[in-house]
């Protein structure tokens, strides 16, 4: 399932490599982008979304986590054989 | 019968109230209004090269948030398939509402104060009263979900 879904996020981000601004300001406009700031900015702009999706993603499988942890310790907080 | 429960609205309700929040900030603030873009506190948009630098990362922005919908959609498919979900709009609103409250909160600390990578208006000399108005419209709108989904969750 996270394969599928994989392909599909590097097809949506795959459009970021390519930038076809008019051609008179196109060079300027790539230098303006692919620069040495390029993963920094990456970083920043997406790390909201980022956390969000963690977040996200740890409320939709917070229960599988509680099962999981319950069946593996037991009530004094030792490890299940 | 299983009793039935809010909770598996939570993580739908939150990623599409942010992903939805996350579009209304792009849309009226960015495009619409042209109070900030992206990266117009350290490029700011004042020639044609420097504005479509900052459309390409606003469209970064955009492309984020579309993720963080239609993982939310994902999700709501899927809780749709559970026989246990007490499916209340009030309850899904609130959740939508807190996860919209919360993504201002979380983009404004880390965009406008930490980074400081745009700010709300640019083109004021004193900007931090809307940065802070931001914020503050981010700790309603958690509040006012967070009293939804508890007034249904009591019901």
């Amino acid at each position: 399932m996270i394969k599928r879904y994989y392909n599909i996020i590097l097809f949506l981000l795959g459009f970021s490599v390519f930038t076809y601004a008019c051609p008179e300001c196109r060079p300027d406009v790539e230098s303006g982008i692919y620069n040495e700031s390029f993963i920094k900015n990456i970083f920043i702009v997406l790390l909201p979304v980022m956390i969000f999706l963690s977040f996200g993603l740890g409320v939709f499988y917070s229960e599988s986590f509680k099962v999981f942890f319950n069946k593996h310790i037991n009530k004094n907080g030792a490890k299940k054989n | 019968m299983a009793q039935r429960k809010i909770s598996p609205l939570a993580a739908p309700g939150i990623l599409l109230g942010a992903g939805l929040g996350g579009f209304i900030d792009g849309i009226v603030f960015h495009q619409i209004l042209q109070f900030h873009n992206m990266l117009s506190s350290v490029l700011p948009p004042d020639n044609l090269v420097d504005a479509k630098v900052n459309m390409y990362w606003d469209g970064i922005f955009h492309a984020g948030v579309f993720i963080l919908t239609i993982i939310g959609l994902i999700f709501l498919w899927k809780a749709g398939a559970r026989s246990d979900v007490f499916w209340s709009g009030k309850a899904f609103i609130g959740f939508m509402l807190a996860g919209w409250g919360m993504f201002n909160l979380v983009e404004g600390i880390i965009d406008h104060h930490l980074a400081e990578i745009h700010h709300v208006f640019e083109y004021t000399g004193n900007k931090l009263p809307y940065d802070i108005a931001f914020l503050l419209s981010g700790v309603l709108l958690l509040l006012l979900g967070f009293m939804l989904v508890r007034r249904e969750r009591n019901s």
